[in-house]
C-alpha cells in the first residue's frame, strides 16, 4: 500500500509512471524507485523461493545487505531488488532456487 | 586512479569526514554502493535530540541534505553506485561500478561503512514480511510503501520505538511491541510517545513462533520469567501481517577485517570493533574508522567521529596547521563527550574509552 | 593453559593432515593433543580448491606413478569410510577431473605423458579429444581447448569441512584440540622428542607429529619445503553444471583450475601472480584478483556474468623432488613428519592413517621409504627459482630432479 499522504513528508511527489513485468504480469511502477518497492506496492510479498526447501522469502533488510530479496531481472539471477531501480518494461521473475542463468547451461547429472 | 583521501560510505560519518578534509584542501573521493548518498539519514524523519550544535530539532532527512550541499560546496568527489570490493595491502582499493573494475590508490582511508541490523531467529522467522525494523522504516519513509497493516515490533531499543511510531504515523496499526528485558531499553522520550498512542509495550515478552502460508499471518508471543524462560501457558496467538525485528545492530566491518585491522569484542557497541586511537586512526597507519563501524551509536556521534577522522587525515596530509587542527579536534571531542553522557551515554563513553585503551596496548 | 599438559602424541597443525593424524591416533587409543597456531583449517587446507586427484602426473616423478596411485587410492577409500561413519558431511564427490591442454603442442605433451602412465600400469587415465572434452564440459571456451586428460575417479570435497569433520571425530575419541596455540619449538633431548614448547610452557609427549606443511621446515631442521603462494576465488552459487572439475595444463600460462562445490559455488584458483617479498604473505593483492578474473573469463566465458564473492591466498608447500615427506625424521626419535607435496586433499586421510600405524605398530600398511623426510639432509641446499610460482617450481624440480636422485 502506497502512502500517498504522509503527516510529516506530505504528498507523494509526482513521478513518471512506468510498467514492469513480474512473472509475466504488468505492474505499475514509478521511475527511480526500487524493484522491491514497486513489487511490494502491488501486494506481492514473496520474491523468491529457496533452493533446497523451496521456502518463500521476501524483503528483509531493504538496504542491500542481506540478499534475501534477490530475483531474476532481465534474465540475470541474484539481483538485489531492494537497491536496484526499475526501468520501463523490465522483465522480472520470482527466483526459484539458484535461478536460471542465460549463459551457464544447467544439465542435470 | 589516485586520490589523497578515500572515504568509504556516504552516510553521516563519511560525509562529515569528507567535508572536514575537503575544507582543509585535501583531495577527497567518497564512495558509496547506493544510488544516493546519505546512508540511513534519509529514513530518519524524526527530529534529533540533544544540543543545538548537534543539530537538535532538525530531522535526519534535512541533515542529509545539508551535508550533501556542503560536500558539493567543498569539492568532494562523489562516486555512487560504486562497490568497494576489497581493501588491499598498501592502501589500494578494488572498486567497481558494474561497468568497470578499477584499482584506486590512496594515501588515507576513512572506513565509514555503517551497520546492519541483527536478525533474530525463531520458528518461521524467514517468512516474507518478517523484516528488520529499519527495512520497514526504509519502505515507509523513503519508498513510501507501507509493508503491513497489523504490526508486531520485537525489541524496545530506539529503533523499535521509533519505527513503531513511524509506522503508526503512516497509517499502520501497531498491535504491540515485545521486549525480552523487564524494562524498555530505548530512550524514555521515544517510549512515552508510543505509549501515549496506546501501543502496548510488553516487557518480559518474546516472540516464539510465526506462521503463515506465503507470508506471516500469525505470531505467538509469550511471557518470560526472570531467567528468560518461557512461562508455560502464557503463549498467545496474535494475527499480524508484518513483524519488525529491532534487536540491535552490528558493524559492517568486512573491509576492516580484510585490511587486517586489529579488533576487540565490545558487546556494548555491537560486537567486534576495530581498535582505534583518540583521532579514529586504526592499527594500520592511514586507515581511519568513523560512525557505526567503529561501534554502534547514533547519527549525531557518527558525524562527530567523521569530523575527527577528517581532521586527522588532513593533518596526515599536511593540509592543516597543527594549532588549528588541535583546536578543531578539541572542540569535536567536547561535542562527542556531551553526546555520551547520562543513562544512555555513559556506557558508550566507557566502551569507547576501552577501545582507545586497548589500541594503545597493542 | 598448556602448562602441565601431557599426552602420548602432540600433533602440530590443524589442517587436513594434522586433524587426520589426530583422528587416526585417537582411534588407535592414543592420547592426543593437537596444537594449532590459528584455528582449524586456517592454512592451506582452508584456502585450497579441494580437488582430490589421484596422482596428478607431470614429468615430476611420473616414474613413480604406480606408487602414487596406490597411496592416493588408499586415501580415497579412507574418505569413503569417513562418509559412512562421520557426523559431518564434507561433500566428497568423485565427479572426475579434466586436465586440459590449450595448444596443439600441449596436447602432444598429454599424449606423451599418458603413454608413460599407461606403460607403468595406470589404465584408468584417458586421453580426450577436443570434441570429447567439450562434451564433458560444454562451458569451456572452445578456442582454449585442444584436448584433455581425464580420470573418472578424481573429484573434490569441501576442504574446510574435511578438517572440521576429522577434528570433531578426533575430539569424540578423546583428542584435545588447542587452537590459537602456537608451537614455538619441538623439544628434543638426547636425540629424543620430549614434547613441544608453547607460549605458557611445555606440553610433554612421547611423539610429536609435524603436520605444519609450508611451515614445517621452520620447526624441523633438515626438512625442506618451499612455500608457494596460490590464490583462489569463489563465485556466487550457480545451478549445477555438468559436474566436472578442470585443471589447466601447468606448462602453459593458464595454470588454473576450477571446481563447482556441492553448494553450487564455483571455486577458481591458481598461481598468485604477485610476488611480495615474503613468500608466506597470505594477503591477496588487487592485481592478482583482476588478472585471474580475466583468465577465467577467457577460459570459461559462461561465467562472465557471475559475481565473485570472495578471494584469498594460501601457502602451498612443495618439496625439492616433488614427493611427499611422510615418515619418521632420521636422527630424532619420536618425531614424525607428515607433509604431502602440494596435494593435501589427495593425501590427508592416508597420511594420518600411516602416521598412526607407524607410531602404534612401528610399521605401515603402505611402504613409505620413498617419502623419507630425511632425504634432503646433507644434500646441497636448493636455490629455488624466483618467483615462486608453481609453473616455474615444477619446471625447476623437473630440471633438477636428477640432482636429487643421486
Amino acid at each position: 500500500m502506497r502512502v500517498y499522504d504522509h503527516p510529516i513528508l506530505g504528498k507523494l511527489p509526482d513521478r513518471k509512471e512506468i510498467t514492469i513485468l513480474v512473472d509475466g504480469k504488468k505492474i505499475k511502477a514509478y521511475e527511480d524507485e526500487t524493484i522491491a518497492t514497486a513489487i511490494l506496492a502491488s501486494g506481492i510479498k514473496t520474491l523468491r523461493y529457496t533452493s533446497e526447501k523451496h521456502e518463500p522469502r521476501g524483503i528483509f533488510c531493504a538496504i542491500g545487505q542481506c540478499t534475501d530479496c534477490v530475483m531474476e531481472v532481465n534474465g540475470q539471477p541474484n539481483v538485489r531488488t531492494c537497491i536496484t531501480p526499475v526501468e520501463e518494461n523490465m522483465v522480472i521473475a520470482t527466483q526459484q532456487g539458484l535461478g536460471t542463468w542465460r549463459k551457464v547451461s544447467s544439465k542435470k547429472k | 586512479m589516485k586520490t589523497e583521501l578515500t572515504v568509504i560510505g556516504a552516510g553521516p560519518a563519511g560525509l562529515c569526514a569528507s567535508i572536514e578534509a575537503a575544507k582543509n584542501g585535501v583531495d577527497v573521493t567518497i564512495i558509496d554502493e547506493n544510488r544516493k548518498p546519505g546512508g540511513q539519514l534519509f529514513k530518519q524523519i524524526h527530529r534529533f535530540f540533544g544540543e543545538k550544535e548537534h543539530l537538535a530539532g532538525v530531522r535526519g532527512i534535512e541533515i542529509g541534505n545539508m551535508l550533501l550541499e556542503d560536500a558539493q560546496k567543498y569539492g568532494v568527489k562523489v562516486l555512487l553506485n560504486t562497490i568497494v570490493w576489497g581493501l588491499f595491502p598498501d592502501l589500494k582499493l578494488g572498486i567497481s561500478n558494474g561497468n568497470s573494475v578499477n584499482i584506486l590508490e590512496t594515501q588515507n582511508i576513512v572506513i565509514a561503512t555503517g551497520a546492519a541490523e541483527k536478525p533474530l531467529s525463531f520458528p518461521g522467522w524467514t517468512l516474507p514480511n518478517i523484516m528488520v525494523a529499519g527495512a520497514a522504516q526504509t519502505m515507509v519513509n523513503v519508498n513510501r510503501v507501507l509493508p503491513g497493516n497489523r504490526v508486531l515490533i520485537v525489541g524496545s531499543g530506539n529503533v523499535g520505538l521509533i519505527v513503531a511510531y513511524q509506522l503508526s504515523q503512516a497509517g499502520a496499526e501497531v498491535i504491540a511491541l515485545v521486549e525480552a528485558l523487564p524494562k524498555v531499553s530505548g530512550w524514555q522520550v521515544h517510549a512515552l510517545k508510543i505509549m501515549r498512542m496506546g501501543i502496548p509495550v510488553l516487557t518480559s515478552h518474546t516472540i516464539t513462533e510465526a506462521e503463515g502460508k506465503s507470508y506471516v499471518e500469525r505470531v505467538e508471543i509469550a511471557k518470560l520469567d526472570e531467567n528468560n524462560r518461557i512461562i508455560e501457558g502464557s503463549e498467545t496467538k496474535v494475527n499480524v501481517d508484518l513483524v519488525c525485528i529491532a534487536v540491535g545492530l552490528r558493524p559492517l566491518a568486512e573491509l576492516c577485517w580484510m585490511a587486517g585491522l586489529r579488533f576487540e569484542y565490545i558487546p556494548e557497541l555491537g560486537g567486534f570493533i576495530p581498535l582505534h586511537d583518540e583521532n579514529m586512526e586504526t592499527s594500520i597507519k592511514g586507515i581511519y574508522v568513523a560512525g557505526d563501524v567503529a561501534g554502534i551509536e547514533e547519527a549525531s556521534s557518527a558525524m562527530e567521529e567523521g569530523k575527527l577522522a577528517g581532521i586527522a587525515a588532513s593533518v596526515s596530509q599536511g593540509k592543516t596547521d597543527k594549532k588549528k587542527a588541535e583546536r578543531d579536534i578539541l572542540e569535536t571531542k567536547e561535542r562527542l563527550r556531551s553526546l555520551r553522557l547520562g543513562t544512555y551515554g555513559d556506557y558508550r563513553y566507557n566502551a569507547k574509552e576501552k577501545i582507545i585503551r586497548k589500541f594503545h596496548e597493542l | 593453559m598448556a602448562k602441565n599438559k601431557q599426552a602420548d602424541v602432540v600433533v602440530i597443525g590443524g589442517g587436513a593432515v594434522g586433524t587426520s593424524a589426530a583422528y587416526h591416533l585417537a582411534a588407535r587409543g592414543m592420547s592426543v593433543i593437537l596444537c594449532e597456531a590459528r584455528n582449524i583449517a586456517s592454512g592451506a587446507s582452508g584456502r585450497c580448491g579441494g580437488q582430490v586427484i589421484h596422482a596428478f602426473a607431470r614429468d615430476v616423478n611420473i616414474d613413480k606413478i604406480d606408487y602414487r596411485l596406490k597411496v592416493t587410492r588408499a586415501n580415497t577409500e579412507i574418505y569413503k569410510e569417513y562418509q559412512k561413519s562421520f557426523e559431518l558431511d564434507f561433500e566428497f564427490r568423485q565427479v572426475g577431473l579434466l586436465d586440459i591442454s590449450i595448444t596443439e603442442e600441449e596436447f602432444g605433451e598429454l599424449e606423451r605423458l599418458i603413454e608413460i602412465q599407461r606403460s607403468l600400469g595406470d589404465d584408468e587415465i584417458k586421453l580426450l579429444t577436443k570434441k570429447e572434452t567439450l562434451e564433458v564440459m560444454p562451458n569451456l571456451n572452445p578456442d582454449m581447448v585442444s584436448g584433455s586428460r581425464w580420470r573418472e575417479s578424481d573429484g573434490n570435497l569441501n576442504p574446510y569441512k574435511l578438517c572440521w569433520a576429522q577434528a570433531v571425530e578426533a575430539q569424540k575419541l578423546g583428542a584435545e584440540i588447542l587452537t590459537h596455540t602456537k608451537v614455538e619449538d619441538i623439544v628434543i633431548e638426547k636425540n629424543r622428542v620430549k614434547g613441544v614448547r608453547v607460549k605458557d610452557g611445555i606440553i610433554e609427549s612421547e611423539y610429536v607429529v609435524n603436520a605444519t606443511n609450508a611451515w614445517s621446515s621452520s620447526l624441523t631442521k633438515g626438512m625442506e619445503v618451499i612455500p608457494v603462494r596460490e590464490m583462489a576465488m569463489v563465485t556466487e552459487r550457480l545451478p549445477e553444471l555438468p559436474p566436472q572439475a578442470f585443471e589447466m595444463l601447468c606448462f602453459g600460462d593458464y595454470a588454473y583450475g576450477a571446481t563447482q562445490t556441492a553448494s553450487g559455488n564455483y571455486n577458481l584458483g591458481g598461481p598468485a601472480p604477485n610476488y611480495p617479498p615474503d613468500p608466506y604473505d597470505e594477503r591477496i593483492y588487487p592485481e592478482e584478483v583482476l588478472r585471474v578474473m580475466s583468465y577465467i573469463n577467457t577460459i570459461f566465458p559462461s561465467l562472465e556474468e557471475v559475481s565473485v564473492i570472495r578471494s584469498w591466498v594460501g601457502i602451498m608447500a612443495l618439496t625439492p623432488d616433488g614427493m611427499a615427506s611422510i615418515g619418521p625424521m632420521p636422527g630424532v626419535e619420536g618425531l614424525f613428519i607428515a607433509v604431502p607435496d602440494g596435494a593435501g586433499m589427495s593425501y590427508a586421510g592416508i597420511t594420518g592413517k600411516i602416521t598412526a600405524e607407524y607410531i602404534c605398530d612401528g610399521k605401515t600398511s603402505i611402504p613409505i621409504d620413498l617419502l623419507n623426510p630425511g632425504r634432503f639432509i646433507g644434500k646441497p641446499k636448493m636455490k629455488w627459482p624466483k618467483p615462486y610460482d608453481i609453473t616455474s617450481c615444477h619446471k625447476f624440480i623437473c630440471d633438477e630432479e636428477s640432482r636429487y636422485k643421486k
